[in-house]
């Protein structure tokens, strides 16, 4: 190796950077030789690039491909109800392999470690850890998927980022509003691909009421609503014996110490440890991921977001609401006449929810065609497929961290207004609670040790 | 007839219990018994122990109470309670002696002149029968007397106005039931009938609480205890539907003056246990004596003030830190409600933050109520606090206790400036084990620079928990000192401390920046991610933020530094960005060029366009396809809109990738372009810029579209009527009709249909939609009707039904077939009445015929309710015209859900046919056992919710937790043929058992042998049984967990 402390000591990194380069590369490294797979898309773009059929080097590791097969290695973090629905869509993928899952459950780890198998055979069982710091150790994983409670979401990605791995982090990204801004810088820095498991954006019916927002079929927006549910409140919960298999330590992590009680840990989409603001945002952060998520999209607002926040009954304002600068209202009702979010306009309304509801008045508008000229969104139909290939192409994904990370903040500061009980103003620029320092408390929060850091 | 005070005792005496009218409220059956029940020994020891000594107030001379308590509705139990208690109370402190009475006789002039107040004790309904008693009792009080109201008397006496605007509103249900334990705010600590209260803020008690309605009002009545709306529950869901007031205003007492007379009512008095009662005691105390002309109080009304701040009340404190964690949610949340009342209110916020301190400082707090306290803490700590702020004091040793170091930083660590800081540094000192790495933790979140020579020391530590963690928070600090401890040579060279330096170097000079990713390349044992961070490190520190590296490492680098430089490329912003990757790209290799193509795509700038083009002839296929989807993006071309548009032309994923690509070309002269396409050149090559024409949304092109029904080229007329079909208006339907009609390719006839039916779809008018295209059927040639009806079933209606059905007895056997195919595509199950009158008629061919009833067999066989009891009418015939022995066996079993004895008989006449005999056998059965339909169910629990399962309603269900030994028993009160089980859940979808048995038996008591093992999925509620099974008893059990869903039934169907 050439000594490099003989190289005079120069601010010219130019020089610098070919002898770093120089070094990282031995001349004897491969370069990738192209093999091409057809797979069409939506988008029109296969690009699916393929490792050569030549043994890789674990240090030249060719985009998510670290296994000779060419498909991404996958680790799940988090094995509860949401882990269920993504490993039932990944076995049915040949561009990626389970290979290892993480639960501080050992049971629902061994559940989810048998299903695996069972779909690749015993040959494919994933290995199995009790922490995630050891699964990221693992040289061969490209990806991992983060499906713990809110909680855990940004240490995990954090550590997953650092540690050179992609990261498919669920909704909301975050449980407070500094993690977001933590999650954003530390991706940036690593080179690496996020992608927020917002999966509604990865959905026609949603893109195009999105893309007929901006376009302004509606005209000037004059209001937007949108359902996200009630939870019920937190129950009073007496302690019970820590089942032998959970470490229940790790399960709290970041969070206050409370005694173990089943229902407090239960995965429930009507409950569980959703109701509790420990470990969730309720139905703000559960449910607002989405549609505050959907809105953001429409108002071209992922680099931004609301301004005002209003708690429901502050001064006889009927609804939780929040504003941006341009005037838009968000109101979070019980129901609308059809679908999930509804947006008002000055030409018309627009209906948009789950199960490809799209309605709007004029009727047509929700079939026509979006022409050339006018703002197209970001096209993707399958949120998994969109997450792979970017892993790929490098490129950011449609819900990359920073537009998780503004969402999740809009659904944060709701919650902030709901605890102190007036409205908050916010600097989505400066992202600082404006002439508030008691709510600006509540953007972040003190970690347990030993799990004292993110 | 005068009635005298002992006379009335007397009866009362001798009186034998009546039986009480008792009218089934709701909270019947968990409120006390609603039967008069007489005082216990141990009820009367515990209100003697609680009366007050003595009276607030010297009697002017001996007064006389009437407790009225006669009951028209509900009967309070602990009426008997209250009265003795206010007797006794009456006798202990001279205030008053007492008769008791439920005879409205006593509400004469003459009588009621034997008292100074009456007191209604829980009465209700219309207590005043008559005018003349009404008139005495208002004489009675107009004229000095007293009214005391206790609990009911406000469900009293609802039609008589003046009894309303005397108590001062009328019951409007109670949302807090008896078991409630609710918080009572003293209005008034200093009103007479407040004093036993001891000028507490607040109480808090279990009862009964009134919500109350007009006339209820602060301008008529003087209020001096109401609900605190913050503490008492009123987001409980069991509660918040029932609240109506949406005023906040729950009034408990109020007071007020009646021409010379007094009122006073109090709405406390369900449960016994107010009835000794210290405090509530003293409470009615006073309030009588007031009545009775005795005390003087206060009875102005005043309009409600705000409530006072709950920081203010002590109560609230002490109910905190009683609170264990098992209370979570309930007076922790008060805090929570304590801080935001504190939000702006500086000086609140110092009363708050001493309370809380207090809490924290006391031995008797749980440690659920100090680690909230914390918390709170956290929040309203000002920042800055000075070194002796008694928090400091308090918290300092806190943070080298490893029990208690977590709660300390709950209310420290957020809180920012120098004594907090010196107060972590110092603690680090003397700290061991799990409080030293909190602190150190807390030392890095904070930033404190001045614990860098304290972490430096610890990097060595044989912990390596802890040396990582001072890795890490000096990698936070960053300063050129914690740079320095982390780089210098005797610290070793973890992986932690990479990373910190790492996470430092954001904040180092790039001179430093590039050492430490020279220092970095001679490590071969480090991550792929950390060496990656270096690079992009290395990049970020250059003054063009590296393009240049960063180009270099795109053209030859190891591909792990080609990831995280594509993902850098994105940051970098600028037209000589975009000049300098378009010119380096077709040198790179192809997955780096394919990513590049869609970053230059994404950006759309022109300055890309030559090298993306010249990137359309890669060899490799994916290039290919990037360029192709990126040259989309790009201003538009004439020339690229050309491209793409022979691209298109190419079969498999170019030709769809190019076809997308071009939908969204946008530029000045690419629309001209395309048009021009459009009208000349090779017909293929048109096609394609024809059926652009709809995928660009070029709705101004509608009227070109329609007139290439003239086009010589059979492609190009196929084209445009693909763009018809998204473009078409419901006004274009004429026009396609008669296109397809007027068509003579086969191929374009068939496009021409197609159109036809997606225009007619999107006109909104189901039923007028079809009048065209049946006009069309009616009035045109055979080859019309051949043409058109195949594409009925799409849009099916009663009137193209028909137009089919009559077309199906057509004399041209072409039409007649076709339209019979038709009918068996039809979606609606209606089609099968039609289709059985097919069926039964003769002239048919026989064969038609056949088709006839399997189609309409099929029909009722998809759709197991479709048209209700008329079905069976129907299979009945179809049955008799059935040959093949295996439909006639489909049609049976379809029969044997009919409830009606004509449909057994029918069925029974099969019986002699050999080849069904089985399943007519069974079918009759079924229809006996359906007669006395619908079963009997039991379940291992929520036994209350199985009536849902069979109410014919899917919306209500029985649901409990999908446990292992969860078990749902049927029984169908007569031994029945089981052959299928539907368990349908309706909107429930996921609520579905995982493994279960089944079990069936005759027999009551034993649920005899597992006949059946399946496991259950979201996709079906059927359950196959097997063959020949019969039984009375059938139960399902649950063999497995669902851990996290529950089991829900929302009818039961059985086949």
């Amino acid at each position: 190796m050439p000594d490099a402390s003989a190289r005079p000591a120069s601010l010219d990194a130019a020089p610098a950077c070919f002898l770093f380069l120089s070094i990282m590369c031995p001349p004897d490294s491969s370069s990738p030789r192209l093999v091409t797979r057809r797979r069409a898309l939506q988008s029109g773009f296969t690009g699916l690039l393929a490792a050569a059929a030549a043994p890789t080097l674990l240090t030249t590791r060719l985009w998510g491909q670290t296994a000779p097969s060419n498909r991404i290695q996958v680790g799940i973090i988090g094995n509860g109800l949401i882990a269920s629905s993504h490993v039932g869509a990944l076995l049915g993928r040949d561009d990626c392999r389970i290979v290892a899952l993480c639960d501080v459950w050992r049971t629902a780890g061994m559940k989810m470690q048998a299903r695996v198998a069972e779909a690749y055979g015993v040959a494919g069982t994933p290995a199995l850890y009790g922490t995630h710091e050891e699964l990221l150790l693992r040289a061969d994983i490209d990806a991992v998927f983060v499906c713990t409670p809110d909680h855990w979401h940004a240490p995990i990605a954090k550590a997953a980022l650092l540690a050179g791995k992609d990261v498919y982090c669920e909704k909301p990204l975050t449980l407070t509003v500094r993690e977001g801004r933590e999650l954003v810088e530390t991706a940036r820095r690593c080179g690496r691909v996020l992608q927020t498991g917002t999966q509604q954006r990865s959905n026609a019916a949603f893109r195009k009421a999105a893309t007929m927002v901006r376009n302004g079929w509606i005209g000037d927006i004059t209001g937007i609503r949108a359902v996200l549910g009630e939870f019920p409140q937190p129950k009073v919960l007496d302690e019970r014996p820590i089942p032998p298999d959970l470490d229940y330590d790790r399960w709290l992590g970041p969070t206050p110490w409370r005694p173990y009680h089943p229902e407090r840990i239960v995965g429930n989409y009507g409950g569980g440890w959703r109701v509790y603001n420990e470990y969730g945002g309720r139905k703000n952060g559960d449910w607002g991921a989405h549609h505050f998520d959907i809105i953001q999209w429409a108002l071209g607002m992922d680099d931004s977001g609301p301004v005002e926040y209003v708690p429901r009954g502050w001064q006889d304002t009927p609804w939780q609401t929040h504003r941006y600068a341009n005037g838009i209202t968000v109101e979070r009702v019980d129901r609308i006449a059809r679908g999930m979010i509804e947006f008002k306009g000055t030409k018309g309304t627009i209906w948009v929810g789950r199960n490809d509801v799209l309605e709007t008045d004029p009727a047509p508008f929700a079939a026509r065609a979006v022409r050339p000229e006018e703002t197209h969104l970001y096209a993707s139909d399958d949120h998994h497929t969109d997450f792979f290939q970017c892993i790929r192409t490098r490129q950011r994904p449609l819900c990359d961290v920073e537009v998780g990370h503004r969402t999740a903040t809009a659904c944060h500061l709701n919650n902030i207004a709901e605890w102190v009980k007036r409205p908050v103003k916010w600097d989505p620029v400066k992202e600082e609670i404006v002439g508030d320092p008691i709510a600006a408390r509540y953007l972040d929060r003190p970690r347990r040790a030993p799990f004292g850091t993110l | 007839m005068t009635f005298s005070a002992s006379s009335l005792v007397f009866r009362r005496l001798i009186r034998p219990v009546a039986p009480s009218l008792v009218l089934a409220l709701g909270a019947g059956l968990f409120s006390p018994a609603t039967r008069a029940e007489p005082v216990t020994p141990e009820q009367r020891a515990l209100i003697l122990a609680a009366l007050p000594a003595e009276a607030p107030a010297k009697p002017a001379r001996p007064r006389k109470l009437l407790v009225y308590t006669q009951t028209k509705g509900y009967r309070h139990a602990s009426i008997e309670t209250g009265a003795e208690s206010l007797r006794l109370m009456g006798e202990r402190t001279g205030a008053y002696t007492t008769t008791v009475t439920d005879q409205p006789e006593v509400f004469t002039a003459a009588s009621l002149a034997g008292f100074d107040a009456v007191l209604f004790l829980s009465t209700t309904g219309e207590i005043f029968t008559l005018v003349e008693s009404k008139a005495a009792l208002l004489d009675f009080v107009r004229r000095g007397g007293g009214i005391v109201g206790i609990h009911a008397a406000t469900d009293s006496c609802y039609h008589w106005p003046e009894w309303g605007s005397m108590m001062g509103g009328y019951f409007d249900s109670h949302p807090w039931t008896w078991d409630r334990t609710v918080t009572i705010l003293n209005e008034e600590p200093g009103h007479p009938f407040n004093a036993p209260f001891a000028r507490q803020p607040s109480f808090s008690i279990q009862d009964e609480i009134y919500q109350l309605k007009a006339p209820y009002s602060r301008t008529t009545h003087r209020v001096i205890l109401s609900l605190d709306t913050r503490r008492s529950d009123f987001d409980d869901p069991a509660i918040a539907p029932k609240i109506k007031r949406t005023d906040g205003d729950f009034a408990i007492s109020q007071l007020r003056t009646y021409e010379k007379g007094r009122v006073f009512y109090c709405s406390l008095g369900h449960n016994h246990a107010v009835y000794w009662n210290r405090a509530i005691l003293g409470h009615y105390l006073a309030g009588i004596q007031w009545a009775l002309g005795d005390l003087a109080a206060d009875s102005t009304p005043q309009p409600k003030r705000p409530q006072p701040p709950l920081a203010q009340d002590p109560a609230l404190f002490t109910a905190v830190a009683a609170t264990g964690y098992a209370d979570h949610g309930r007076a922790f949340g008060w805090l929570d409600t304590a801080v935001a009342e504190a939000g702006k209110d500086p000086a609140l916020r110092d009363v708050l933050e001493g309370r809380l301190l207090d809490l924290l400082a006391s031995p008797a707090a749980t440690p659920a109520a100090r680690q909230a306290a914390a918390e709170q803490l956290g929040r309203i700590l000002p920042a800055a606090l000075p070194a002796k702020h008694r928090a400091l004091k308090l918290l300092g040793p806190w943070l080298t206790d490893p029990a208690r170091v977590n709660v300390a930083r709950l209310a420290l660590e957020p809180v920012s400036g120098e004594a907090v800081d010196e107060l972590f540094v110092k603690s680090l000192k003397g700290a061991t084990g799990a409080a030293r790495l909190a602190l150190v933790q807390s030392i890095g979140n904070r930033r404190i620079a001045s614990a860098v020579p304290a972490l430096k020391a610890l990097l060595a530590n044989s912990d390596s928990a802890l040396a990582a963690a001072a890795a890490k928070a000096l990698g936070a600090i960053a300063t050129p000192k914690a740079y320095a401890a982390l780089t210098a040579k005797d610290t070793p060279a973890t992986a932690a401390v990479w990373q910190a330096r790492l996470d430092a170097a954001r904040q180092q000079p790039a001179a430093t920046v590039i050492a430490l990713a020279r220092d970095l390349t001679a490590r071969t044992d480090l991550s792929v991610g950390q060496r990656n961070q270096a690079f992009l490190h290395l990049l970020a520190a250059q003054p063009d933020g590296g393009l240049t590296p960063l180009l270099e490492v795109l053209a030859s680098g190891p591909s792990d530094l080609q990831e995280v430089a594509l993902n850098r490329l994105r940051a970098l912003e600028g037209a000589a960005v975009v000049a300098r990757v378009s010119s380096g790209l077709s040198g790179w290799s192809a997955p780096v060029q394919s990513a590049v193509l869609a970053e230059l795509g994404r950006r759309g700038d022109a300055g890309a366009t030559e090298a993306v083009t010249k990137a359309l002839a890669h060899p490799d296929e994916s290039v290919r396809l990037a360029a192709i989807a990126a040259l989309g993006e790009l201003p538009g071309q004439p020339d690229s809109a050309r491209r793409l548009l022979e691209l298109a032309l190419r079969p498999g994923a170019e030709g769809k990738a190019a076809a997308l690509s071009l939908s969204r070309l946008s530029g000045p002269a690419v629309g001209t372009t395309l048009q021009t396409a459009a009208e000349t050149g090779p017909a293929p090559r048109r096609a394609v810029a024809v059926r652009q024409l709809a995928l660009r949304g070029t709705h101004e092109a509608l009227p070109y579209l329609l007139s290439l029904r003239q086009d010589p080229e059979v492609e190009v007329r196929v084209a445009a009527l693909e763009s018809l079909d998204s473009l078409g208006r419901t006004e274009d339907q004429a026009a396609v009709l008669a296109w397809a009609r007027a068509a003579r390719d086969a191929g374009e006839r068939n496009r021409a249909v197609r159109t036809l039916i997606a225009v007619t779809l999107r006109d909104p008018d189901v039923a007028g939609r079809t009048r065209p295209l049946i006009a069309a059927l009616d009035d045109g040639t055979s080859a019309d009707r051949l043409l058109l009806l195949p594409a009925l079933p799409r849009v099916a209606n009663p009137a193209t039904l028909a137009t089919t059905l009559r077309l199906a007895r057509s004399t041209d056997a072409a039409v007649q077939a076709s339209a019979l195919t038709t009918l068996t595509r039809w979606p609606e199950t209606e089609a099968a009445r039609g289709l059985t009158d097919l069926a039964d008629t003769p002239s048919l061919p026989a064969d038609q015929r056949a088709t006839a009833v399997d189609a309409a067999t099929r029909l009722l066989e998809r759709d197991p309710r479709g048209l209700a009891a008329v079905r069976f009418g129907l299979l009945e015939r179809l049955l008799a015209q059935t040959e093949s022995p295996e439909v006639k066996r489909r049609q049976l079993f379809l029969l044997s859900r009919a409830r009606l004895e004509s449909f057994a008989l029918t069925a029974e006449r099969y019986v002699s046919d050999s080849t069904v005999a089985a399943a007519a056998r069974e079918a009759a059965l079924s229809i006996r056992a359906n007669l006395v339909w619908p079963p009997d169910l039991t379940a291992s629990t929520a036994a209350n919710q199985l009536k849902a399962a069979t109410d014919g309603n899917v919306a209500t269900a029985w649901s409990v937790p999908a446990r292992e030994g969860q078990w749902l028993k049927i029984d169908f009160k007569q031994s029945r043929p089981l052959r299928r089980l539907t368990l349908e859940r309706g909107s429930r979808t996921r609520d579905h058992p995982d493994t279960f048995d089944i079990h069936v038996s005759d027999d009551a008591s034993n649920p005899g042998p597992v006949r059946f093992s399946g496991r259950g999925n979201r996709d079906s509620e059927v359950i196959e049984l097997p063959a020949g099974l019969q039984g009375r008893y059938l139960m399902i059990k649950l063999t497995a967990t669902r851990a996290d869903s529950n089991w829900s039934v929302a009818e039961v169907v059985i086949d």
